[in-house]
């Protein structure tokens, strides 16, 4: 059978009813559009969770306002499978005005080897060990300051200095990126001078980051450090960065996955119904006109793969049309909500899963229709029985 | 014959017929419920941490923070500066004769959730021990108040049917040691973001947690007018490096974004799938004139007007607009009103104004659908009504 040649026919059949084939097409259009924003968020979030690193964990103190003695760190550097050690201690403050919030991660080399997305040369980062006032941030961070490397910057710290002032006075060293979260905001400086400047809470860390060997020790070696803490005076609570994400993420959006499926689901139970409903019509309406075409010659089966056909044509060009929508809406959604970049994507496998969902739904509402035409006796259906 | 009774005649006629056309019929039903019911429930959210606020924030509390700090992690109040602070005019005395204020600081510590063991972040705050007179919304319903000096805490209600571990006479460990919840709070009517922390003496628990001042204030006014006096007198005072809010104003600025969050989240969800629900409302109406273009035709040539026909379209439209959209609210009522997310500090709420306004909005797809319908149904000559098949 030469599909070019029937298309006229098909075609034609469609439009029949212009004002219920453009409405069915537009209904198909909207759910499609949801269907992309929603499945890509989903699609965002599981991104997420696959950037985080499962060769880190990260150590945080079990009760959160009690940072950690800085001595934690070589007790960790000694545990079985474990490479690396970073403390990080927070410098936080603004810049000019208490609006333009500023922040270090007051920290050491081990630090750029752990977090290995940061772009930092050798160069930059043996800099910003021999300039004890240095920092380096990425472009998102400086932009938002409007601060570029050379410059001076004086900032209103939280943390009182040992002199008593807040004043601390940094100097952008270098602009560097993270590859996985380029819009996250990032500021490094230098956790043996700020230990030294601070006024209260010295020698401890508000966070350690550690590098394994081997990432399926990361749960073996988050409950030998958080057993080894356990009985001190500040306890700590470890995990692996991507379990982190993970519980982050659940308890942020939980049920919010959970809405997102009810959602689809619910728009394509509707969507099946409402396409079914005017496939049904279309058919009852044209039985005379199909029995003509059996007439002419055409066999029973090529009826109904007609039939099909016309349920499958408009429900790809609702689906096409809705699903290119969702990728232009999508920017719209991130930039309302004001979310990180990579939880907002629509790619290519829920593209696909689109048109599968179409095709699935333009077999369904068209099957029981299609039969119909399939069976469809010529002498009954031109007296109208 | 009258109007009324032409109208009432064939609405009903319409109404009989509905049955044979019962598959477009169930498509507006069906969508509206869906496009209702998620709306609905998505604002559930919203509408739930707002009034979980209702009670925890008023405008004759005010919050003191370290000036250039923007939430109590980042700030810290001196004991010699709350003594200060608290001496400023405007703020009310309470029943021991001295002014209500309460010195606190904010830690978290971390618990399982009863209902699948999931690690939660949880609040304990610690500040003053005359905590009922600061908070009146407060109120014990179980057991007794903390004593300062003891290693004691009371826990909020919502805590308590939440959280693995908290209940009355169990045991918190702390970094010193294990502290006992000796009573359960309630707030306001319940489900207050109030009751989602443990309570303790902010002096006794300042060690415990190494900390050498306190992180925020939070003080009564005299009256809702009496924060110009107390702020005027802070500002002026030199040695204070402080800022003073209204708890309307903090916790606002801190509520905002979030409530944000979820009315886009509602509105470009449920902006679309209204969309959606309008364009089946209108496939199934013009379905409808035209299945009955012969009857209309009839109607018309026996003497009925336009108007009554035009009449009898809306009324169709509306009721089955309206009837999914009551099915949508029913699901949504009996599967997300007072539950709690994942997570999410506060129940989900619908209260009657949003169940409205989600009818409001089924009816309004409902009027639209049915316009141009309508509009073609009385324009169509009676001849051409009579002559289509």
């Amino acid at each position: 059978m030469d599909a070019a040649k029937y298309f006229p026919l098909i075609w034609a059949a469609l439009w029949r009813k212009p004002l219920r084939t453009i409405f069915t097409i537009l209904s198909l259009v909207v759910a499609f559009t949801l269907f992309g924003m929603l499945q890509g968020v989903n699609a965002g979030m599981t991104h997420l969770f696959e950037l985080a690193a499962d060769n880190r964990i990260i150590v945080n103190p079990r009760f959160f306002s009690n940072p950690m003695p800085i001595a934690y760190k070589q007790k960790i550097e000694e545990i079985p499978g474990v490479e690396m050690v970073a403390p990080v201690a927070y410098l936080n403050g603004y810049y000019q005005d208490p609006k333009n919030y500023f922040f270090i991660s007051a920290t050491d080399e081990a630090y750029f080897s752990i977090n290995f997305e940061l772009t930092a040369t050798q160069q930059q980062i043996s800099r910003l060990r021999n300039t004890p006032t240095g920092f380096i941030a990425n472009s998102t961070f400086a932009d938002r300051l409007g601060i570029k490397v050379g410059d001076i910057v004086p900032i209103k710290g939280n943390q009182t200095k040992a002199d008593g002032s807040r004043d601390w006075s940094m100097e952008l060293l270098a602009i560097i990126e993270n590859t996985s979260f380029p819009d996250g905001q990032y500021s490094i400086g230098n956790y043996e001078y700020f230990n030294e400047e601070r006024g209260d809470r010295r020698n401890t860390s508000q966070q350690y980051f550690v590098r394994i060997e081997d990432h399926a020790d990361a749960d073996k070696i988050s409950q030998s450090i958080d057993d080894m803490f356990a009985n001190s005076s500040v306890p700590t609570r470890s995990q692996s960065e991507q379990a982190n994400v993970q519980a982050g993420f659940t308890n942020f959006f939980g049920d919010m996955n959970f809405f997102v499926n009810a959602i689809v689901g619910s728009v394509l139970v509707v969507l099946l119904l409402l396409t079914a409903n005017t496939m049904i019509q279309s058919v009852q309406e044209r039985t005379p006109e199909l029995a003509v075409l059996k007439t002419l010659g055409f066999s029973d089966n090529q009826v109904m793969i007609l039939v099909l056909a016309e349920s499958a044509i408009q429900c790809l060009l609702g689906a096409v049309v809705g699903l290119a929508l969702s990728v232009a809406f999508i920017p719209l959604l991130q930039g309302a909500l004001q979310a990180p970049a990579p939880m907002f994507i629509v790619p290519p496998e829920v593209l696909a899963a689109g048109l599968a969902v179409a095709l699935s739904v333009a077999f369904l509402s068209a099957i029981v229709p299609a039969k119909r035409a399939q069976k469809l006796e010529i002498v009954d259906a031109m007296a109208g029985r | 014959m009258n109007a009324l009774k032409q109208i009432g005649s064939i609405t009903l006629i319409s109404l009989q017929s509905l049955p044979q056309r019962w598959g477009p019929a169930l498509v507006v039903v069906v969508g509206m419920t869906a496009a209702v019911g998620i709306i609905v429930s998505v604002l559930s959210m919203a509408v739930g941490m707002t009034h979980s606020m209702d009670d925890y924030m008023r405008p004759d509390r005010v919050m003191v923070l370290r000036s250039n700090a923007q939430f109590e992690g980042q700030s810290s109040i001196s004991r010699e500066d709350a003594i200060k602070i608290a001496d400023k005019p405007g703020i009310k005395i309470g029943g021991n004769g001295k002014p209500i204020a309460s010195p606190e600081i904010l830690v978290g510590i971390s618990a399982k959730r009863r209902l699948d063991g999931l690690e939660k972040g949880l609040s304990i705050r610690a500040g003053t021990p005359d905590l009922l007179e600061l908070r009146p919304e407060f109120n014990i319903i179980e057991g007794r108040m903390f004593h300062p000096g003891l290693h004691e805490v009371i826990a909020g209600r919502a805590l308590r049917d939440h959280m693995q571990g908290i209940d009355l006479n169990a045991k918190v460990r702390l970094p010193d040691g294990e502290w006992t919840i000796v009573g359960i709070y309630g707030s306001g009517d319940g489900g207050d973001k109030g009751e989602w922390a443990l309570f303790g003496d902010s002096e006794t628990m300042l060690p415990t947690f190494n900390f050498t001042t306190f992180q925020s204030m939070t003080l009564m006014l005299e009256s809702v007018d009496s924060f110009e006096t107390f702020n005027a007198a802070v500002e002026a005072d030199p040695t204070l490096d402080v800022s003073v809010q209204r708890e309307t104003k903090y916790w606002g600025d801190w509520l905002e974004p979030q409530i944000a969050f979820y009315n886009i989240i509602a509105y470009w969800i449920g902006g679309i799938m209204i969309l959606g629900a309008l364009f089946g409302a209108l496939n199934t109406m013009y379905a409808a004139v035209s299945t009955r273009i012969r009857e209309i035709g009839t109607l018309r040539a026996m003497g009925f007007g336009p108007t009554p026909v035009v009449i009898s379209i809306f009324i169709e439209s509306l009721l089955l607009a309206g009837s999914g959209a009551l099915v949508g609210l029913a699901i949504a009522w009996t599967s997300f009103n007072g539950i709690t997310l994942v997570g999410r500090n506060f129940d989900l709420l619908i209260t009657p104004g949003l169940a409205a306004s989600g009818l409001g909005l089924a009816l309004a797809v409902g009027v639209l659908g049915a316009l141009f319908p309508a509009i073609r149904a009385a324009r169509l000559p009676v001849a051409t009504a009579l002559q289509s098949r």
